[in-house]
């Protein structure tokens, strides 16, 4: 076959023409206001988002997270103390008395540590919130908690091997030690294993008094070394210049993973909806029956979230304080503030007015939450129901003023 | 539609080289048979000299083991690579050249040559899937010759064909029993009267399916099929022409989960399923409406069809536990379902205790969705001389709307006794969307045949307007309008050594669309393909051996129910990785030995190696990727793959057996997923098959599926570990009049 060599070569650089100018790709886009994930400020707004921020990091959060930090430290002699009283009365060297009152002492100090804890627990932002909740976890664990597995806990550091590797407290799961354990191991006076499963501590129950007293306090101090640890990755993650404190209050500046202050705004509202999931939900419409629960939806006292130490109305009282302080802002600029500024004075007045009623409330009960579900079940039903008018206004009003996102296991309840 | 100027040119240049058909020139070998059209790749008994890498399975060979699962089909073709689900090929998980299996949404999957996933544009995810049973050809196009087939071009392309209308009457019956409640009926009649023919075919298949739902319950499928053809022949002698109609129903109940093991209860028994997964159902149903035109004759011939296709399904199942003060995970479940965290929620799955929490309530979801797939395409194969050069043109364009309409809700249940039963909460609403796409598509092909070397030059365009709308009350203003435009070039070519063998090389521009709902921050897949090729063709011989090199520019990947319990939250979301590349082999090799006169020993090998893996570091927080670092390898795609085929063949009897080896798979690329580190297991799987023809009595056939009974985690996902087929036994009888 003859061929012509110019035409063909004029062949192929004609379709290799085609070829070069015909590549590329573009895309354009139009979109609805409400398209996209990313929170836009109201339009009608001047409002200085940067004051809010500032406020809420320096003088609301960073503040109860070094409390935390301080006061987790300072339980930890205390529950020395108590531990070497009870190895000076296994020897015979200490009154029962002076076991009691050091115990005692240890128990506030866990009270103290639980109540900055409380108010830190509404503000899981950065660093609480990030791997699922895990630094959270890891101090404490609630409602995810297993008297059965901190008896086992208490075996593994005895022996001081598990799995065959040499026992480290912070490769362990979290329902296995931080403050919840410790409320077991210093408040529950039963010194049997709690297990009802087929597999239980070997040889425990058959130890003596004295041995278990010792093996559960000693491990309490762990526990407590452990917690106070996580306090202080806990302020490593969240002050410094590569803080999260930093990034919230940099929020919109280049290289920020928050592209807009409101998109800070938002994360920490996420946090505050700790009140409607573990406040209203787990720690009242849950032993009130409101929510399933242990005793099949009925009242249930087994079901209020501090068992052993009957802390649990006052951890409830710090929740709305904690909340309380992020709505108004404490002394300085908070969400009421912003509400206001948007022209929703009426959410700022009502959600104000609703938690210092709550506040009122809870700080007038005499008994525990559970004697109160026993003995009053009315008044716990009002303590919930001055909660949930809180949170309905939080999830609707709020929100909708501020321009801010649900948080995701918020966006579908039925409430 | 808005169809901007360069789609006005495009449709433009597209009519002007319609009208300039003409029967002028004298060129030999041109295809003008309505058939060749419908099937994309010749039969033609000798060397092919088209560039890029495609494969033909034909009606011999799928009728050798009559495979209902398209993915036991698959194996057979080098560079496919396969996610294994649910043990049937229900949902098959398919890519190409390590593009990523799920749902098949990476490759373009047809049915005689039109676009057959139930919205391909707006929601390629393939949760249609045609009954393998119905098929009588497969053909897999990779490399440049995947340029005319879109809208994915990255991976390749997948059609398959239904029977055509016979040329003189055929029928018949094929009934089967096998295990595990496994039945098949089929049957076909077709025939000729003067210009007029039809074909009508049904297929059912059901089984009461290989797992052991605790408590008792069916884990099987039922479909149906029922196609009819009707076709009339207008030829003359100047054109050949033809015009068919196609109508098909086809639907499917399947008692299907997506909950699989944990590896520890997998070692136990791997056909077990969790008593949550009760009451988990799919139902779907599918239409089809097509219509083809074919005209042509020795110098051209123009294909023109119109389609219109429509699937409906709800798919109830298992999505988690309620939120609440504990987030639970079912893949995290069942990755560690001895922690403290999870244990309880471990044993609400498998009925050990019953719902005491809120969030220990079980949350089965309905994913009702709607779709329809609709479009007009034509096709124009031109053969001319021009300037001196023997020109072979193939030019095509389509015009193609598709939509998806999603109304998934949720239900709330607790586990009490070993039973799901409902908290008589109100059905909740979630998804609640549209996407809907129009796009333009045109291809242009010019073949040039220089000596020995054909030389080919294409170019495909992809003009999309996509819009998406959030239907939920309240939220009008949440919606999207997004134009996307691209032009893809190819070039590939032929060089024939001898008329048993040749080379062959090609490059090309690969391209996947993102859906409606993805903002533009999310980029387009886009990557250059290279690949370089030999083939050889004799009587008894075939081989074929390429190489080939995918360089991604960036690699797209999207969220769906099966790919993680995590995606609920982002249903259909979009991520984007970098970098990335595929490196591989592919080698086909068949050679009959023909042992005497009466006996002949088919041996056929499929090889594939492949290496894939991303060429620069990034955190996603997709659950196949995470932290990656540059050299981690692409999740789901097996090292090496193996598969020998040998039969014995006699004049009135066959055997066959087929060896499949698969080597491990990566279940999640980088850190801090939670499969990381996770892989499948290395498998090898046997099948039989026997047939023996009774003369004018019709055949009977046997066939055994996973001969060693050989079962391994095939997959992690959706949620836990799922296994492959067991052995499986089927005999059946054929008769044809």
């Amino acid at each position: 076959m003859s061929i012509n060599i110019n035409r063909t070569v004029l062949s192929i650089a004609v379709g290799a023409a085609i070829l070069v100018s015909a590549c590329g790709e573009s895309t354009s886009s139009s979109s609805g206001s409400d398209f996209g994930t990313t929170p836009t400020p109201n339009p009608d707004t001047n409002f200085n988002t940067q004051a809010l921020l500032e406020n809420i990091t320096d003088n609301i959060i960073t503040p109860i997270f070094e409390q935390f930090s301080t006061i987790s430290a300072e339980q930890i002699p205390a529950l020395m103390a108590y531990c070497q009283m009870e190895t000076d009365a296994a020897l015979g060297n200490a009154t029962s008395e002076e076991v009691t009152s050091s115990r005692d002492q240890a128990k506030t100090a866990w009270r103290n540590t639980m109540n900055v804890w409380q108010q830190a627990e509404v503000m899981k932002v950065g660093p609480l919130a990030e791997n699922d909740g895990l630094l959270r976890d890891k101090i404490y664990s609630w409602p995810v908690v297993n008297s059965c597995s901190v008896d086992f806990e208490i075996v593994n550091f005895k022996a001081g091997v598990v799995n065959g590797q040499p026992y480290n407290i912070a490769n362990r799961t979290p329902s296995r030690r931080g403050l919840a354990a410790i409320e077991y191991l210093l408040f529950n006076e039963q010194l049997n294993h709690s297990c009802t499963t087929s597999t239980q501590p070997e040889n425990w129950d058959n130890q003596t008094d004295e041995y278990r007293k010792v093996a559960r306090c000693e491990f309490a101090v762990e526990a407590a070394r452990d917690v106070n640890n996580s306090a202080q990755e806990l302020i490593t993650a969240w002050s410094g210049s590569n803080g999260f404190a930093s990034t919230l209050k940099a929020a919109g500046s280049s290289g920020n993973p928050f592209s807009t202050e409101l998109e800070a705004i938002n994360r920490i509202s996420d946090g505050m909806f700790y009140l409607d999931t573990f406040t209203k939900d787990s720690k009242l419409a849950t032993p009130l029956g409101l929510l399933a629960n242990s005793c099949g939806s009925q009242r249930c006292p087994e079901d209020v979230e501090s068992e052993y130490a009957h802390h649990s109305v006052i951890n409830i009282e710090n929740n709305l304080l904690a909340f309380q302080k992020l709505l108004t802002g404490d002394a300085g600029v908070g969400f009421t503030h912003y509400l206001i500024d948007v022209g929703d004075q009426d959410t700022a007045d009502s959600m104000s007015t609703g938690v210092q009623i709550a506040i009122d409330d809870v700080q007038s009960y005499q008994v525990t939450l559970a004697e109160m579900l026993v003995n009053n079940e009315a008044q716990v039903t009002k303590t919930h129901t001055d909660v949930k008018a809180i949170t309905d206004k939080l999830k609707v009003d709020f929100i909708t003023s501020l321009s801010l996102e649900l948080p995701a296991t918020s966006a579908g309840d039925n409430d | 539609m808005n169809i901007d100027k360069r789609k006005y040119i495009a449709l433009a240049v597209a009519l002007a080289i319609h009208t300039q058909v003409n029967a002028d020139d004298d060129t030999n070998d041109t295809p003008t048979e309505y058939t060749e059209r419908v099937q994309i790749i010749g039969h033609d008994d000798k060397l092919r000299t088209e560039a890029g890498a495609a494969t033909l399975i034909g009606e011999v060979e799928l009728a050798k083991f009559k495979f209902d699962d398209i993915n036991r089909v698959l194996y057979s073709v080098p560079g496919v690579n396969i996610r294994e689900e649910d043990g049937y090929g229900l949902r098959p998980n398919i890519g190409f050249r390590g593009s990523t299996p799920e749902r098949s949404k990476k490759i373009t999957v047809m049915e005689d040559g039109v676009l057959i996933g139930p919205a391909p544009y707006s929601a390629p995810a393939a949760y249609y899937f045609p009954m393998m049973s119905k098929m009588t050809a497969l053909e897999v196009f990779k490399g440049p010759a995947a340029i005319k087939y879109g809208p994915n071009t990255v991976a390749g392309a997948l059609n398959m064909t239904t029977r055509q209308i016979p040329t003189s009457q055929e029928a018949l019956i094929d009934i089967a029993a096998g295990s595990d409640g496994y039945a098949k009926t089929k049957g076909y009649f077709g025939t000729i009267d003067g210009n007029f023919g039809y074909l009508v075919e049904a297929v059912h298949i059901e089984a009461d399916g290989f797992k052991e739902l605790d408590g008792g319950g069916d884990t099987g499928f039922d479909k149906n099929d029922v196609m009819a053809k009707f076709q009339y022949d207008f030829s003359n002698g100047q054109y050949n022409q033809i015009v068919e109609l196609k109508l098909s129903y086809a639907d499917e109940k399947s008692d299907e989960t997506y909950l699989g093991l944990t590896d520890a209860d997998f070692q136990q028994n791997s056909n077990r399923r969790y008593v949550a997964s009760q009451d988990d159902l799919m139902a779907w149903d599918h239409q089809q409406i097509q219509f083809t035109h074919f005209i042509g004759n020795e110098d051209f011939d123009i294909t023109t069809r119109v389609y219109r296709n429509d699937f409906e399904r709800s798919w109830n199942k298992i999505n988690g536990f309620k939120d609440g003060a504990v987030v639970s995970d079912l893949q995290d479940i069942l990755a560690n379902p001895e922690s403290d965290a999870n244990a309880p929620f471990y044993q609400i799955l498998t009925g050990q205790r019953d719902t005491e929490r809120e969030y220990e309530k079980v949350i089965l979801g309905d994913n009702q969705r709607e779709y329809y797939s609709q479009g007009v395409q034509s096709e124009l194969y031109l053969y001319q001389e021009l300037f001196d050069v023997k020109h072979a043109f193939n030019f095509g364009f389509r015009l193609h709307q598709d939509q998806i309409q999603r109304r998934h809700t949720t239900d709330v249940f607790t586990m009490t006794s070993g039973k799901l039963v409902s908290d008589g909460s109100a059905t909740l609403a979630t998804d609640t969307n549209t996407e809907k796409t129009t796009a333009v598509s045109i291809f242009f092909k010019d073949t040039i045949t220089l000596g020995a070397l054909d030389l080919t030059l294409g170019l495909r365009g992809e003009f999309i307007d996509a819009e998406y709308q959030n239907d939920a009350p309240g939220q009008a203003d949440d919606w999207q309008k997004k134009e996307t435009d691209i032009w893809l070039p190819s070039i590939s070519g032929f060089y024939t050594l001898s008329k048993n063998s040749g080379l062959f090389f090609g490059i090309h521009e690969g391209f996947i669309p993102t859906s409606p709902k993805e903002p533009t921050s999310v980029k387009i897949e886009n990557s250059i393909n290279y690949e370089l090729g030999a083939r050889y063709h004799d009587n008894n011989s075939q081989l074929e051996a390429v190489i080939f090199y995918n360089d991604l520019e960036n690699l797209k990947e999207s969220c769906s129910f099966s790919t993680a319990s995590l995606c609920q939250d982002n249903t259909d979301g979009e991520f984007n990785s970098g970098e990335a590349s595929v490196t591989g082999l592919e080698l086909s090799v068949k050679h009959t030995y023909e042992l005497s006169a009466d006996y002949d020993l088919p041996i056929s090998l499929s090889y594939t190696y492949i290496k894939g893996e991303f060429d620069s570091d990034f955190s996603s927080d997709f659950s196949m990727w995470g932290d990656v670092k540059v050299g981690d390898t692409l999740p789901y795609l097996p090292e090496n793959q193996l598969t020998l085929d040998i039969g014995l063949v006699a004049n009135n009897w066959q055997v066959n057996l087929i060896t499949r080896y698969t080597s491990e798979m990566t279940e999640a690329s980088g850190e801090n997923v939670l499969l990381s580190g996770e892989t499948t297991e290395a498998l090898t799987i046997v099948d039989l098959a026997a047939s023996y023809e009774l003369g004018k009595m019709g055949s009977v056939y046997f066939k055994l599926d996973n001969l060693l009974d050989d079962q391994e985690i095939v997959s992690r996902r959706p949620y836990g570990a799922r296994p492959s087929k067991p052995r499986t036994a089927v005999i059946g009888y054929q008769y044809s009049f």
